[in-house]
Formats: C-alpha cells, structure tokens, sequence
C-alpha cells in the first residue's frame, strides 16, 4: 500500500512539472530589434543600409524612369511590342490611383525614410565618436531631405514621419507642402554643418557638403527663392572643387563614376556571385533590348527630343544621350538589338545613353549593366539653377556666364543675353533622361504646353495621385488628389 | 498434421517465461493469484484467434491464439475479463470464481461496438458523443497505396484528399474545410503518441487502426493543436499467443491516365502564322513575316520524350510478431520503390521496425517502438512539365548530328528532354521515430503512463549543375552545386492518470488528467559552390569548389508548448453520455506576455434505443442523438512573424556590412482559435444490417491570421504584415450510409458518404483589405476577401470572342464610348462591369472557387467463398480549376491540341475559344473566366479483386493463410478539366517544410505532376 501511496505522489509530481524557462524560446535565428543602434559600428551599419537601399528597384527601378520620365516629352514607354503595356498610361497621362509604379515610388521612399529616421532618432543616444556620431547624423538628413523633396513634387502635401515611434501617427495626417519643404531645407542646412567637403576609399560617394547645398539650392530653386538659391550656387561654384567633366559621353560610363562634376550618385555594383550587392536594375531596364543586347529597352529618347537637339544643333549630347540602333560608339561597339520595327511606338530602336554599359565592361553572372551609378545631381546642374536664379535677379551677364560654360562643353555657341526659355531648354537637353524633366515642366508652368497634346490636364496631372492602396488603409482618411 | 518446430518452441518457450513470471509474483505475495483459461468462439462455432483479453482496470491482457483458446493470470477470483476484437460485440464477464470458461462474441455487423482509439485513450464506439470516424486494417489491406494516407480518400465523409502524382509525396489533407488562409491547415497526426504532420513513414500494413477526430468533443483534447481535424493512428503490436510471421508484396507497372494532347508540327506552324498574322495587324503592320509550313517537317510530342509508358512500382514487407502472457513483439522490415511517371524520377524508401510490450510486474508494464524509414528519390529538374507543354513541337529531339535540339528561334524555350538529360538532383532522408512508455497499475481502475517519443529527420538534397550547352537559354558552365539539410525534430513527453470506475452499476466514469511537453524543431542548412569538378558523383562535394563566390545560408524556427488537459467520460445506463474535456496549452512562439490559452469542450448523447418504450420495436438496434460544442486552436501559424533586425544582403555595400530596422508587425500575434458545434444522429436498423448516421457541423475559425496593409507612409520594408485578422466559416453536413448482410456463403456490404461543405471568410478587422494570390506572370488569379471562400478565382469576365471589326466597334456603352477599342478579332470579349467604357482592375469578379462545395465516395464489397472484390469510387464538386498552362502563353509557346480544335480562326468559327494571338496584347493574358475550368470530377479510385485460399489448403502447404490479388488504382477517371489530373497541389518546394501549400493558390494548374494508374499483382502469406 505505502508503494502504491509513493507511487500515485511520484505520478502527481510528474504532472505538475513545470519550467517557466521551458516556453523562452521565440527568438531563435534572429538579431532582436532591441539590440540594434547599441554601438558605433551599429550605427555606421545603418547608414550603409541607407545608401545600399538606394539602389533597390523601387527607387531606381522601373517607377524611377517611368514616372518621373516617361511622363515627359522626352521619352516613350519603348521595349518589345507588347511587352508591359501599362507603362503607356504614363505617356498619355491615363494611369489611375491603383498603379503599381505610383505606388512602388511612393512605398520605396518611405521605406528609405523610416530607415533615416531610425538613424536621426537612435544614433544620438550612443556612446561613440562625436563627430562621426554628427557626420552620420547629418548624412541621414541630407538623405531623408532627398526623399522628401521626391514625395513633396510627386504628390504635394504628404505624411511626413520624422521619429519611428511616432510615425504610425504622423502617417495618417498630410502634412501642407510649405511644412515639408521647411523640413527639407531644415534637414539640408543641419547637414551643410556638419557634413565634410569628401570622403576617400570605400566612403567615396557618400553625401558631401557640396551635395547638400546642390540640393538645398534645387529645393529654394522650386520655391523661386533666388537670393537663398544664389547663396548655395555660389558657394558650390566658388569652392572650387568641381568642374565640368571635359567629355559629356565619358561622364556617363563607370570609370567616369563620382568624377569631378558629380555631386551625388547612387553608388551601384556588379559583385560576381552576389546578386545582393548586385541588384541594381537601373541600366538593365533601359538597355538595349534584343540579340546582341542585355536589357528590356524601356524609356526609349522620343522622336521630339531628338528633334529638340536637333534645333539645337546639338551634336555631342544628343549622340551621348539617344543611342540609335546601329550606332557606333566611342568605344567601337555597335548597338545591336531588335531591328527596325521591332521597337514598340518607334520604326528605330533607341536607347537612353546615360544608362548604357558596354556589354564588354559588364560582370557576367549577375544583373545585366548591375555596375552603372546613377547620376542625381551635377555641376552643370548647379550652373544652369544659378543662371536660372541670376536671371531673375536681373543679373543677365552672370546668367550667361554659367549658362554659357554647360554650353561651351557641349560644343555650342554662347549665348550673350539669355531669356528664361533659353536656359529650360538647355536644361532639357542637357538633363535629358535624368529623370529631372516631368518635375522641371511642372515647375516653369510649361507643362500644360508642352504635355497637353499627350493627354496632361491643368489643375490634376501636377501632382500624381495618392496610391490608392494607402488611401484604402487609411480607411479614407487621407484624401486623394484633386482630379483622380 | 506435422507439427511445424517453430510452433513447438514458441509454446515451450512462453511456458519457461509463465513459470518464472508465476514464480515472481508468487513470491512477490501480491494479493492471490489465479490463472483462468477459456476459448472464444464466434456465434457461428468457429474459434476466434487474436481477441484481445482484458482484465478490466488493469494493463493485464492477452490474446486468443489460432485455435481461440487463451489463458490469463488473473489478480483476484472475482476480476472481470474484457473481451474486444475487431468487427465483434465487446464483451464483459465476470468471473465470479470460475477459472474455466467459453466466451461468445456477437458479430457486430457495424462497427457501433467497436472500441475505438480516441485521443489519449480508448472507447466504446457507441459510448462516443464526438465525431470520430475509424479506419481499422482490413479495410487499408484492401488498397495499395503508397502513403497511408492516401486510403483516407473517398472512404470517410468531410475528409478531402488531393493527391499528387510525384512518388514520395504526400496528398493534402483537409477535414471539413480550411480555416485558414496562412498557417498550415494540415490535419495533426499522432501515430502511437507522436505529433507529426507527415506519416509517409508508414505502410498501410503496419496501422492498426486510423481514427479521424472530426469534431471538438473529440479533437479539443489536442487544444492548441486541434483545429484542422486530429487522426490517431495505432500501429500494430504484438500478441501473445502462436508466433506469426508473414510477407506481403505487390509489383506492378503505373501509366498515365488522361494525357493532354499537344499541337503537332505542322499544327504548331500553323497556330503561329494564326498568331502572328493578328499580332501584324494588331500593330498596323501589313506585311507580316510567316513561316513556310514546309520547312518544318518534324513534329516531336515532347510529353512522349519525358514520360514513361511503363512505371514500375514494388513493395514487399516481412515482419514476425509474437510473444507469451507478458511479453509481446513486433519486429519487421519493408522495402518499397516506386518509379515516377516522369523519366528519371524515382523513389525508394526502406523501413525496419520494432514493438515491444512487457508485463514487468502486475503493477508496471513498459513499451517501446521504433520505425527508421531510410528514403532516396531522384527528383525532377523545375519546370519540366511547363516546358514539355510550351515547347515547340516541330523541332526534333535532336539534331542530325546527335546533339539536343536548340529550341530557340521560336523564343526562349529550353528543350526538355535535355533538361532531364542533365539533371542530377537526389534526396536522401533518413527518418527515426518511436517511443518508450511505462504504465503503473496503483490500484482498481487507475492507471498511471508516463510515455517518451521523439520524431527526427536528417534529409540531404544535393543538385549539381554540369557543363552543358544546348542553346543560349539552356546552357551553364558554373558546375554549381548546391547541397540542403533539412533536419527536422520534435519530441514529446506525457503523463497521464487515468481512473475508470462505476458506481450504483449505472453510473460509469472515466476520467483522465495529463500533461505534455513538446518540442518541434526546424532547421534547414543550404551551401553552394561553383566550379565543383565533374567526375561523377564521388567529385559532387563543397570543398572541391570553388571557395570565391560561394553561398550560404540557414533558417530555424522552434516551437515549444507545456499544457495540462483532463477529460471525463461519464455514461448513465448506456443511455445519456457525457463527454468534457479541457486543455490547457501555453507555447513558445507568442509573445511572452500572452502564451496561454484554455480549449474547453462538452459532448452529450442520448441512446434513444436503451430507453425502455424502445424496448418492443426491432427495426432500430441503435438510435443516437449526439451534440457538441468546443473550443479548438491551431499553434502553426507562419513563422516569419517575429521581428528581427535586416542585415547584410542588399543592405550592404562591397566590404561594408548594413543592416536596418525596417519591418513592422503585430502587437500581439496569437493563436487561431476554432469554435464548432456538431450535431448528428446515427442509427442501426434492420438487425443492424443498415446503419446511417448525419451530422451538421458549424465551425467558426477566429483570429484566423490574414495579411494586414502596411500603412505604407509608415515606411517599413513589408508591404503587409500577418495579424489575427480575419473570421473564417466552414458548415456542412455529412452522410454515411451502410449496408452489410450475408446471403449463404455470399457476404457483401455497400456505403456511401457525401460530404457537403460551405467556406467563406465572414469577417475582416477594419482597416485589413483581401489578399491576392495564385500568381501567374505576375498577375494575381485570386482574390480573398469577406463574403467569398479562400482563395476564390478573380479576373474580368469573358462575353463572348470578337467575330469581326464591326463587332469591336458596336460593343459600346450606352454613351457611346467604344468598350474594347485596341481588339482585333478573335480577341476576348470582356463584360464592362462598372459601365466605364474602359475594361481594366476594376472589371474584375468572382469566377469560382478550388474548394469543392462537395465530396463524395462510394465502397463495395463482395466476397463468396474466399473470392473477394473491393470497389472505391470518389468524386468531389462545385470547385474551379485555374488553367494557368494556357496563361503562359506569352509568345510562340506551344498550344495543346484541345485549344488547336477549338480556336477562333475566322468569323464564326468559335465564340468560345480565342485566337492563337493570346500573347500579343496584355488584354488576353490578365486573369479571366476562360481561363476558369470546372474542377468536378469522379473517379474509381480503387479495385481489388482478391482470393483467400481455403484453410483446409493451406494448411496442407502449411500455410496459416494465404491471398492473392489484383489491384488497380485510379483505373477510370472522369473529368472535362484539359489537364492531366483535376486533382491540383500547388506545392512551393522552397518554402519551409509546414509552409509549402499556400491556401491561396490551389488549384491553379502550372501544369501539376500527371497522375497515373496502378495496377498490382499482391500475395500476401502468413506462416
């Protein structure tokens, strides 16, 4: 009996065994979101993440070019016939909230942003070097600012998140454009601040100072502040440290990458065997498309930018910029791919230049062209937004100057007392297929003239709408766009 | 008769163990000791071998042996003895201080009597108030099939099964409906005590008995693990009594059942020039360039170059059990393979097992068993079916010089026969799963079992790539190898007290506590080199690559979970029954705070028949009214939802690692919690002869987990998060009926089920959208929202084709806007569903769903004179079929010959079919209703024929039993779906081993596994 009594006491005992510990096990395989931004090297971890981010489809993918570019007379959707229809809503101004590329330029932004102010709000309280600790800082801000003044032209008043623990709240409210605006001008100045004139080795394209006030005087450019423009302009010009790059065609190949007139690039590369360091798409989408190519062939130059440096009597950047299919370029290759008529919307295929890579000069094994940076801001760019600037101070000799010095390079005629259409159309052609040409007709009100006749409506297509999407998840909170 | 040796040894054997045994317990002195012998015999006269004896509320049992006799020692001269056996009325009788006795067991011509196995325990079947549906081995001995599973199809209503035709896979499983969108649906199997979600392991000759707990007074003892339906299988053991040995074996060949036929060369061409002519003038090119039919001569069926006409498949199982009063064993071994019906693909698998059950003293018994299941498959290349589909039919298989074709002057198409030719992917697995148990007697009626068991995997798949060119699309020189573990493991620990007892002889209690702990584990370990040589197998290792350049990668996950739990049965005169169990579970993969939840669960029944104004009539043996309710969870959930930090990969830059905190999820990501109430009757009339029984069942599925929209301005790096989001409904009835009689010496038997069963997503948390899914090209094909079941087909709705011009222009809105302007004739005729005059998103509907709104089987038996047959039909209806083969027509892939017949080549020829020009305008590739096939089918799944020798013969041969048959499954299958097989899995064989079917892309056919017949010659021996 006492055996059987002892029993039944082992069998209960055995029942109620328990261990809390038993059950502490949920976070096997992974680094936990509360060990993050501890250390130095953790925070110079976060902003690598940032610039490699960059160069993620959703920013210089497929909505790069067809969304800010396509929509512009300077190019056509391109490609095979057929092939991704839905692009040909950004030529002819039909695209409606629901399109997927609004929607990756929209999503892909935000995702670069948090990714910021992770950094802005969690670097400070670590123990670390203090200038690197301000220098990351900073560039965390020029980079945020870059991204906001992306939101703030494409769609206007937007939900501007600045601190991660709050952003579920500043995500349902839009913020009025003048606010981002302030944010982004707040953000570039705190960066002029800190942020070093350059960097070397593995740092080299990293935000510069220089960098920062190119921006600062392209956002005061929008708001058509001429004096603060002229501020940043000239402080750029007279630093010295950057120039025209002596050949426009050479600029635009890899070893003409971060070169003397560049002030920002997204940094890509071409890794053998790592396709994650390799994930640029930005030259495979627009290269040449067919047999003897390596890309998709989208964002085709149109007909009327040709004919634009055509009137011109632009030599050198139109053969740097359109390249013809059968084209023999500087470095003695021809431009194979799908013959006449294979092209969709052309009778002969074309490419976009800037985003070209000789098949020669690429790494095999990994995204076609993977290694091409792509160029956001240049010096030439700064002198065409200082004579932009000089111009409507009155300053008509100094607007010629810098005008004069984009087209001296490119092989034209000065101009001696330049009109405003003067210098927009030396921007157009010597920013073509950079992207920048949408925003830039919007911004001179000539986008009713000249996009009208491809289907641009006055007082809707300035801005692109709200994706649809976050609309939905806000319940309808956040209003759509007027006209969509 | 001579006497067989063995026999005599065994008997001289088991008498030395009696005596020693007799000798311990006497001098043990435990209370006084009788040994009571007897025999069972059927009401017909003949002994019954292999009935179980019991002394009830102990662990002491034994067996009858061939001759029906048994004898049991037991522990006091008034015991009880329990007599069960398969198919026969359990029996009670008490001793009452006889130790001689002659036992009778009724033939329970339904099964109503038969113990049944239910979770941690066993019990009468007419005592259950819970659903329960119970397979025992004569009826898996009459189907070959190669996974155990497959032999639930068609044979138990509410349970469906779709398999696939790969050899070595397992079918998919559902018990009345899906209640989820994103965790694994997969029903919980607990074979001996082991938690598992795959039983390929098993061979239908080592199961016992498979019960498929249906409802939540029989599941909800499995708490946060019952929600998709539980089946308890028992393998089987040994007995005491005559040693057995015996061989089971069949071989035989596999065809192919319904091929889809293919375009032929010249068909092909034809189909091109079609195409291209309207793609010319789709883009206002009035001279198109065409191909001249003469110069292709060739026509190649490409399905003939890839498949077998003959498969062969085998299987052969020898195994010995045994044993004497207290000590009984099972030992066995089997060897199976099977050949897919693809070139190439094959699989082998061979099992050892073992049982042993002792008797130590009269208070402990102890128990173990084991199975290592050692596997081997030669899997085939990606996309190998895809491509034999879209090939171009009229290139040759090879060129004149002997080497593979180059396929591409027609687009990117690899040729497959030499995808086949240098494939080289093989998987190696070995599987270990078994158990010790203990078992204490502490006194009359309770019972103490503490059992141990583990589940372990080690699988090794290794794809190496050689140096080959055949074309531009089809070439590699990286002699890339890839190797993958997989190491799946789990184990289990429980305890249990069990106390049966009566009191006032009416009242019959039995109540059960226990805890468990478990543990599941999965790991995965994948490594890649380049440049690994080429010298065979013998070179196919990681460190003779290339080390530049090399990957790798691992992922886990651990699941964890504690929980006590306690039932009691209580029966009053046989009459009213109750059954009320509770769980309580806590696991590891929720968030701390919230770990644990508590799964209650109440069954009543009404035995109308025992009542006493039923005691006149003779029409209903049995009449049953039963109902319950219970609250049910389901733990396996996706994985990815804890939140980690994101680092390295595209977070980096050459030499400079990045990381980022981009993701967001859930607060407090739970457990989805299932609430059903089940109703049914069931009834036995006729002498028993016919039983019927119905249920209704109505399952509620909250918190199932469903995608959330991530606030995108928020900017995290996941577009959607999973949150407990979404309430799921699945109700239905389901119907069995039976009839068994015997007419002289001719037995038959006849059953139906029909299962009826409706899903639909009843809620969604606000702010939470549908999800889509069943990508083909990049556009979703289903769409899963509130009001519709999981998964349902999405896309615009085609009216009609496009006759002509004059058609295209008058198919307009009522202001006049041209609808479809950009068509050419031949094209799809979409319906504009909100009269916007432009046909785009939001023209899209519902077209049907891949779950089937019913199912049903049918099984008949017949046997005169030892002459047996078995017929299995199944079938199942109301679901849809996405015929994602013809979706990928993107260029000049090849068309199938049904699309060839029926094409629009010219007004008026087809107002159904389109034009070949399918690829030219994106219009014709978006999800739409013609791409929507009807999904019913019906098939006779399963045909034996059979003969059992005589006794009087085999004796002589000495032989104890012997059968010969033939066997054939899926002989005749019929369906109108245009594919191979209208049973579809998508199965992503990347994903993580419980996360491989999606619920939201079934039956999108991307040209699926074929399926084949079997047809089998088996022997079966017992010496």
């Amino acid at each position: 009996m006492k055996l059987k009594i002892s029993g039944l006491l082992f069998s209960l005992s055995i029942l109620l065994f328990s261990c809390q510990k038993y059950l502490d096990k949920n976070m096997e395989g992974k680094v936990p979101v509360d060990q993050a931004f501890q250390t130095a090297d953790q925070a110079k971890e976060a902003l690598v993440g940032i610039y490699s981010q960059m160069r993620k489809w959703g920013m210089i993918g497929f909505n790069y070019s067809i969304v800010l570019e396509i929509t512009s007379d300077n190019s056509i959707k391109g490609g095979v016939p057929g092939d991704a229809a839905f692009i040909n809503q950004y030529d002819q101004f039909t695209f409606a909230a629901n399109e997927g590329q609004i929607n990756d330029l929209w999503i892909a932004r935000y995702q670069l942003i948090n990714l910021c102010n992770q950094a802005i709000t969690k670097i400070p309280p670590i123990s670390m070097d203090e200038s690197l600790k301000n220098r990351l800082i900073a560039e965390a801000k020029f980079c945020r600012a870059t991204f906001y003044f992306d939101l703030v032209r494409a769609f206007g008043d937007v939900p501007m998140p600045l601190d991660p623990a709050l952003a579920v709240e500043a995500s349902v409210t839009r913020t009025p454009e003048s606010e981002v605006y302030n944010q982004i001008i707040a953000d570039l100045n705190d960066a002029i601040a800190v942020l070093p004139d350059s960097y070397s080795g593995a740092e080299i394209g990293r935000a510069t100072k220089g960098a920062a006030r190119g921006y600062l005087a392209k956002v005061y450019l929008y708001l058509k502040q001429w004096d603060n423009v002229l501020a940043q302009t000239s402080a750029i010009i007279s630093s010295g440290r950057y120039s025209l790059a002596p050949n426009f065609y050479n600029m635009f190949r890899v070893p003409g990458e971060n070169g003397v007139e560049s002030l920002f690039e997204v940094q890509n590369y071409a890794v053998a065997g790592n396709g994650d360091l390799s994930n640029s798409q930005y030259s495979q989408t627009q290269g040449i498309v067919g047999p003897g190519g390596y890309g998709w062939g989208f964002n085709a130059p149109s007909d009327n930018l040709a004919q634009a440096f055509d009137a011109a009597g632009d030599i050198v950047r139109k053969k740097a910029t359109i390249l013809y299919n059968g084209d023999i370029m500087p470095g003695g290759e021809t431009i194979l791919g799908v013959g006449i008529n294979g092209m969709d919307g052309v009778v002969r295929p074309r490419y976009n230049g800037k985003a070209y890579i000789p098949i020669s000069q690429q790494v095999a094994g990994v995204n076609s062209g993977a290694e091409q940076n792509v160029r956001k801001l240049r010096y030439a760019e700064i002198l065409l937004i200082d004579a932009e600037a000089k111009l409507n101070k009155g300053d008509v000799n100094g607007a010629a100057t810098s005008l004069n010095l984009v087209r001296a390079r490119a092989q034209l005629l000065p101009i001696a007392a330049p009109t405003m259409q003067n210098i927009w159309n030396e921007r157009r052609l010597e920013l073509a297929m950079e992207n920048d040409r949408f925003f830039d007709l919007v911004r001179t009100g000539q986008a009713a003239a000249v996009l009208g006749p491809l289907g641009f409506k006055v007082n809707k297509n300035e801005h692109f709408p709200i994706p649809q999407t976050f609309i939905d998840v806000t319940n309808g909170i956040i209003k759509q766009n007027p006209g969509y | 008769m001579r006497e067989n040796p063995l026999r005599i040894r065994t008997r001289n054997r088991a008498g030395i163990l009696l005596f020693f045994v007799t000798l311990f317990f006497s001098s043990a002195g435990l209370a006084q000791q009788t040994t009571v012998k007897g025999s069972v015999m059927s009401e017909a006269g003949s002994a019954l071998p292999n009935v179980s004896v019991q002394v009830k509320g102990t662990t002491t049992g034994t067996a009858t042996d061939s001759s029906g006799n048994f004898s049991i020692v037991v522990p006091d001269a008034n015991a009880v003895l329990v007599f069960s056996s398969v198919g026969y009325t359990e029996k009670e009788e008490a001793l009452n201080g006889r130790s001689e006795l002659a036992v009778v067991l009724t033939a329970s011509s339904q099964s109503l009597e038969q113990v049944v196995v239910i979770g941690y325990g066993r019990q009468r079947k007419s005592d259950l108030t819970g659903s329960v549906a119970v397979l025992t081995s004569s009826d898996l001995s009459y189907q070959a099939t190669a996974n155990a599973a497959q032999s639930l199809q068609g044979k138990v209503a509410g349970v469906q099964v779709t398999n696939q035709g790969a050899p070595g896979t397992s079918p998919t499983i559902r018990i009345r409906g899906l209640g989820s969108v994103r965790s694994n649906v997969d029903p919980l199997y607990v074979v001996d005590g082991v938690l598992t979600n795959d039983i390929s392991f098993l061979s239908n000759n080592d199961i016992e008995s498979m019960s498929i707990l249906k409802d939540a007074s029989a599941s909800a003892i499995y708490g946060i693990r019952a929600a998709n339906g539980v089946v308890v299988i028992t393998t089987k053991r040994g007995k005491s009594g005559k040693a057995n040995i015996y061989y089971s074996g069949y071989a035989g060949v596999q065809k192919v059942t319904n091929r889809v036929q293919l375009a032929n060369g010249s068909e092909y061409i034809e189909l091109l020039n079609e195409k291209d002519k309207i793609a010319a003038a789709r883009a206002n090119n009035s001279n198109p360039t065409l191909r001249n039919p003469g110069d292709y001569p060739n026509s190649t069926n490409w399905y003939d170059e890839i498949l077998r006409n003959n498969a062969m498949i085998q299987n052969h199982e020898l195994g010995f059990s045994g044993g004497t009063e207290n000590v009984q064993y099972a030992l066995g071994g089997g060897y199976f393979r099977q050949e897919g019906i693809a070139k190439g693909n094959q699989y082998e698998r061979i099992n050892v097992r073992g049982a042993v059950d002792a008797k130590v003293t009269s208070f402990l018994k102890v128990g173990g068993n084991l199975t290592v299941s050692g596997t081997e498959s030669d899997n085939l290349p990606n996309g190998l079916f895809s491509s034999a589909y879209v090939g171009s039919s009229s290139v040759p298989v090879r060129g004149e010089d002997g080497s593979f074709s180059d396929l591409t002057e027609f687009g990117s198409f690899g040729n497959p026969a030499a995808s086949l030719f240098y494939n080289r992917n093989r998987t190696k697995g070995l599987r270990l799963v078994g158990g010790v148990y203990a078992e204490v007697y502490l006194m009359k009626g309770l019972t103490f079992k503490s059992a141990y068991g583990i589940d372990r995997t080690n699988s090794d798949n290794r794809i190496y790539i050689p140096r080959y060119n055949v074309s531009s699309v089809q070439r590699d020189t990286t002699q890339k190898l890839t190797k993958k573990v997989e190491d799946p493991s789990s184990y289990y620990w429980d305890n249990t007290l069990t106390y049966d007892f009566t009191i006032n002889k009416d009242h019959r209690f039995t109540a059960l506590i226990g805890t468990n702990i478990q543990q599941e584990r999965i790991h995965t370990m994948t490594a890649a080199r380049l440049g690994v040589p080429d010298y065979g197998e013998e070179s196919w290792y990681l460190n003779l690559g290339d080390a530049t350049g090399q990957t790798s990668d691992e992922s886990i996950s651990l699941y964890r979970a504690r929980s006590v739990f306690g039932r009691l049965n209580y029966s009053f005169a046989q009459k009213y029954l109750l059954t009320a169990t509770l769980r309580r579970d806590a696991a590891s993969i929720f968030p701390k705070s919230n770990q644990v939840d508590y799964f209650p669960s109440v069954g009543l029944g009404w035995v109308i028949s025992q009542e006493r104004f039923m005691e006149d009539q003779s029409i209903f043996q049995l009449l049953k009214l039963r109902g319950s309710w219970g609250k049910m969870g389901n733990s396996r959930i996706p994985n990815s939802v804890v939140i980690g930090v994101s680092t390295g990969g595209n977070y980096s830059q050459p030499g400079q690692t990045g990381s980022g905190v981009d993701q967001v999820g859930p607060a407090n990501l739970l457990w989805e919690t299932t609430n059903e109430t089940d109703i049914a009757l069931e009834m036995a009339m006729l002498k028993s002869r016919l039983t019927f029984e119905v249920d209704y069942y109505n399952k509620l599925t909250k918190n199932s987990i469903f995608s959330v929209t991530v606030n995108s301005a928020v900017g995290a790096s996941n577009t959607s998060y999973l949150d407990n989001n979404a309430d799921i409904k699945n109700a239905g009835f389901e119907f069995n009926l039976r009839w068994k009689d015997k007419v002289g010496e001719f037995n038959y038997a006849i059953g139906g089920n029909l299962a009826l069963n409706r899903n639909e997503v009843v809620g969604l948390r606000p702010g939470t959208v549908g999800i889509y899914g069943g990508y083909v090209n990049f556009f979703p094909t289903t769409y899963t929202t509130v009001g519709q079941s999981i998964g349902q087909f999405y896309g615009r709705q085609v009216v009609g084709i496009f006759q002509n011009k004059a058609e295209i222009d008058n198919y307009k809105t009522s202001a006049g806007q041209v609808i479809q302007p950009g068509a050419q004739p031949g094209d799809f005729k979409f319906a504009d569903i909100n009269n916007d005059g432009v046909i785009n998103d939001y023209d899209r509907v519902f077209l049907g769903s891949s779950i089937p709104k019913y199912n049903f089987g049918a099984n008949l038996y017949l046997e005169y004179k030892g002459v047996d047959l078995t017929v299995d039909v199944y079938g199942q209806g109301g679901n849809k079929i996405y015929n994602a083969k013809r979706y990928k027509q993107l260029g000049n892939e090849n068309y199938d010959k049904d699309f060839y017949d029926n094409r629009w080549h010219g007004e008026g020829t087809s107002n159904t079919y389109p034009s070949a020009d399918l690829s030219s305008t994106d219009a014709n590739k978006v999800s739409n209703s013609w791409y929507v096939e009807s999904g019913n089918f019906f098939k006779i799944r399963n045909l034996q024929l059979g003969y059992n020798f005589s006794q009087n013969l085999t004796e002589k041969i000495g032989l104890r039993g012997l059968r010969v048959y033939f066997n054939a499954v899926n002989p005749f299958n019929f369906f109108k779906y245009n594919g191979f097989t209208p049973e579809i899995t998508n199965v992503d064989p990347n994903a993580a081993i419980n996360q491989r079917v999606d619920a939201i892309s079934q039956g999108v056919d991307n040209n699926v596994y074929p399926m084949s017949a079997i047809y089998n010659f088996g022997i079966n021996i017992n010496l």
